[in-house]
C-alpha cells in the first residue's frame, strides 16, 4: 500500500474510533475501505456500513464515489428523484452500484470534489462530508 | 565514467547571477541546494534553492584566500541539505569572461573542508565557481572521488548551456542537414543529435512529432503509448489497414482478435522514426506513462512532449517536468460540439510550455482530482459504476498536425537558444474556424503547489523522492540514487 493511502486509513481510524474498519488492498497500492457502524441519519437501518476506494493516485485523486449497504431505505421527508423498486433515494444516490474490493452490491453516492486541494483535503474529511450529506437528507 | 551536469531553472539562475555580479567587480558567495538524478547517460544536479551569503556577515575576508563562507553559514546550510536530502554546492564568482577555474586556494579549501561535509550530509557535496558566461564545478562523492561539472544547462524561454571554457568548434554536420544548419549552424545540429526527446502519446498529435523530431536530427526518442492501431485512427496517422487489422475486422466475431493483433502505436512510431532518420535511437514503450518503466525512462530526457489527454498522464508529465527540471510542452486539440444538435461550438488547439515557474498544469487547473480518481480506479470498476462517458472525442488530422508543428517549432527555437527574448511564455491557442492564433495568459503559479511551488514541493528533487506512480513489483522500480 502506498504511504499516503496508509496514512489516510490511519487518519480515518483515529477520526472514527468507534467504527469498525476493514481494508482490502488493491494491486496498485490503493485500498478499498469499509467503515462499519456509522450513523447515517434518516435511513433504515441508520447504523450501517459505508465504503469507498482510495486509489493509488491519492491524495491527488478525489475519494469518490462512496457506497452504502443496499438494504438501506430512505425514511426521511425530502425529495426522492431516484426511483427504484427497492426504494426511492434522494439526489446523488442510486441503486445498482458495486462496492469495489468487497464485491458487494451497493447504493452509490456520487459526491465529487472538483476543487479538491491535495495538500489539505483528506479521505477522512471527505467521508465526514458525505456522512453530513446523508444526515441532512 | 558518467559525466556530471548541472541544471538550473532560469529564475534561480537569474537570482544567482544578480547576487554574484551586481556590477561591483567583487567576489560574492552563496550556497545552492540541489536535487540529484542518475541515468545511464549522466548524473544531473538540479538546482533547487539559492541560499545567498550576505556580504560581511556570511561571506567574509578569508584566512587563507580572498573571501570565505563563515563556518556558521556552512554549518547551517549543510544541515539543511542533510535534512532535505539535497546536495550542498558552495558558490562564488571570479572575474573574466568565457573561462573560469578554481584557484589553488579554492582547491585547498575543498580538500580541507569537504571530507567533513560529506560525512555530515550523507549526499555528494561540491563547489561551483562562476565567471561571465562560464561555470566550473568540483563535486565530491562518498568514495572521496572528485568530478568536474561537464555542462551547466539553464532551462527557461531558451535552454542555454555553459561550460568552464568555450567548447571547441563542432565538426561539420552531415550535409543532409545543409538547409537547416544554414539557419542554426553546425553547433545547433550537434545539440540536436545529442538530445533525448520523450513523447507521451503516439496518436494523431504524437506521431507527427515523431516524424519531425527524427527529420530534424534529434539523436534519441523515447515514445510511450499503450494503444494499438484502430481503423478509426487511419485518417490521422501514417499507418496501414494491415496495421489496424482491417481485413480481419470484416468478420465481426474476429474483432477481438483484430484488436489484439493490430500493431502497437509505438511500433508505428518506430517505423516513422526510422524512415525519417537512419541514425535515430528510438525506444518505444507500449505501456501507459504511469507504468514505472515508462516514467523512469522519461526522467532521462532533455525535453518532453505530452500528446495524450488522460489526467493521470498530465499528473505524471507535470511531476516529471518539475521534479527533474525537464522543459516540456503539453499540446492537443479540442473540437466541442453541442451534445443535442451536434453543431460544432468551438475548435481549438493548445500548445502550452511547461517550464519551472511557467505553465504548471496543476496550477492551471488541468489536473482534475475527479478525473484522476476515475482513471486510477481501473477499467472494470469504472465501467461497472458508469463514471465516464466513453464517447470518443472528435479529431481531425489538420488540427492535430497544426498543434504538433507549433510545438516542434517551440522546441527547436528553445533548444537552439533562438527564442526571442520578448516572446510570451503563455500558452498558444489557435481557433482555426476563426483564423485566430493568440497567446493566452495562464494562471499564476501557486507558491504552495506540490509540483512547482516554493515550499516542500517536488520541484528539482530528482531521484530523492518518488514519482506519483502506482505500486509495481520491485523489478520494474528504479532504486533511488545512492551516492
Amino acid at each position: 500500500m502506498k504511504p499516503a493511502v496508509a496514512a489516510a486509513i490511519e487518519e480515518i481510524r483515529e477520526g472514527l474510533p468507534n467504527a469498525e474498519i476493514e481494508v482490502h488492498e488493491d494491486p496498485d497500492g490503493g485500498a478499498c475501505v469499509m467503515v462499519r457502524r456509522v450513523a447515517i441519519g434518516p435511513f433504515e437501518p441508520s447504523d450501517t456500513w459505508i465504503g469507498f476506494h482510495i486509489t493509488w493516485a491519492y491524495p491527488d485523486a478525489d475519494v469518490y464515489p462512496h457506497f452504502l449497504d443496499p438494504a438501506v431505505a430512505y425514511i426521511g421527508t425530502g425529495e426522492t428523484p431516484n426511483k427504484h423498486a427497492e426504494g426511492d433515494l434522494p439526489a446523488a444516490m442510486s441503486r445498482g452500484g458495486r462496492m469495489p474490493g468487497f464485491e458487494l452490491d451497493a447504493i452509490q453516492i456520487s459526491r465529487r470534489s472538483a476543487r479538491r486541494n491535495p495538500t489539505t483535503d483528506s479521505a477522512l474529511q471527505k467521508l465526514l462530508r458525505v456522512l453530513e450529506f446523508l444526515r441532512s437528507r | 565514467m558518467k559525466p556530471w551536469t548541472l541544471v538550473f531553472d532560469a529564475r534561480l539562475y537569474g537570482s544567482l547571477q544578480h547576487h554574484l555580479f551586481p556590477g561591483d567587480d567583487d567576489e560574492h558567495g552563496a550556497v545552492i541546494a540541489a536535487g540529484i538524478t542518475e541515468s545511464s547517460r549522466s548524473l544531473r544536479l538540479l538546482g533547487r534553492e539559492f541560499l545567498a551569503a550576505i556580504d560581511g556577515v556570511d561571506f567574509v575576508p578569508g584566512r587563507r584566500g580572498y573571501r570565505m563562507l563563515t563556518p556558521e553559514f556552512v554549518r547551517d546550510k549543510i544541515r539543511y541539505c542533510r535534512d532535505e536530502r539535497l546536495v550542498y554546492l558552495a558558490v562564488h564568482n571570479h572575474g573574466g569572461r568565457d573561462h573560469v577555474a578554481f584557484s589553488p586556494a579554492d582547491t585547498r579549501s575543498h580538500e580541507r573542508g569537504y571530507p567533513a561535509l560529506l560525512d555530515i550530509s550523507g549526499m555528494p557535496v561540491g563547489a561551483l565557481v562562476f565567471a561571465e558566461n562560464a561555470v566550473a564545478g568540483d563535486i565530491w562523492t562518498a568514495d572521496r572521488a572528485r568530478r568536474p561539472i561537464s555542462e551547466t544547462i539553464v532551462v527557461g524561454r531558451n535552454v542555454d548551456r555553459f561550460y568552464s571554457s568555450l567548447p571547441p568548434p563542432p565538426p561539420s554536420a552531415d550535409t543532409t542537414f545543409d538547409r537547416q544548419t544554414r539557419w542554426f549552424g553546425d553547433r545547433g545540429q550537434v545539440v540536436l543529435s545529442q538530445l533525448k526527446v520523450g513523447i507521451i502519446g503516439a496518436g494523431g498529435v504524437g506521431l507527427p512529432l515523431t516524424m519531425m523530431m527524427a527529420r530534424l536530427g534529434v539523436g534519441s526518442i523515447v515514445q510511450v503509448d499503450p494503444d494499438h492501431v484502430d481503423p478509426t485512427n487511419l485518417p490521422r496517422i501514417d499507418a496501414s489497414r494491415v496495421d489496424a487489422m482491417a481485413p480481419l475486422r470484416r468478420v465481426r466475431v474476429l474483432e477481438r482478435f483484430a484488436d489484439r493483433l493490430s500493431a502497437k502505436k509505438v511500433r508505428v512510431a518506430r517505423r516513422i522514426a526510422r524512415r525519417a532518420s537512419r541514425s535515430v535511437d528510438f525506444t518505444g514503450l507500449p505501456v501507459s506513462v504511469i507504468e514505472p518503466e515508462a516514467a523512469f525512462a522519461l526522467t532521462d530526457c532533455d525535453f518532453l512532449f505530452l500528446a495524450a489527454d488522460e489526467h493521470l498522464a498530465r499528473m505524471v508529465f507535470n511531476a516529471l517536468t518539475h521534479q527533474y527540471l525537464i522543459p516540456g510542452i503539453q499540446l492537443g486539440t479540442r473540437i466541442a460540439t453541442d451534445e443535442h444538435t451536434g453543431v460544432v461550438d468551438d475548435i481549438r488547439t493548445n500548445v502550452r510550455l511547461v517550464l519551472p515557474h511557467v505553465g504548471c498544469l496543476r496550477c492551471s487547473g488541468l489536473i482534475s482530482a475527479v478525473r484522476l480518481q476515475e482513471e486510477a480506479m481501473g477499467a472494470i470498476e469504472r465501467e461497472r459504476n458508469r463514471y465516464i462517458d466513453e464517447l470518443p472525442a472528435p479529431s481531425v488530422i489538420t488540427f492535430n498536425t497544426f498543434a504538433a508543428a507549433q510545438a516542434a517549432n517551440d522546441f527547436l527555437l528553445m533548444m537552439g537558444g533562438l527564442m526571442d527574448g520578448s516572446a510570451p511564455l503563455d500558452y498558444l491557442r489557435s481557433q482555426p474556424h476563426r483564423r485566430r492564433l493568440e497567446p493566452i495568459v495562464g494562471n499564476q503559479g501557486d507558491p504552495e503547489c506540490p509540483d512547482c511551488g516554493s515550499g516542500r514541493s517536488r520541484r528539482a528533487r530528482g531521484d530523492t523522492i518518488d514519482l506519483p506512480l502506482p505500486e509495481r513489483p520491485s523489478s520494474t522500480r528504479r532504486k533511488r540514487v545512492r551516492l
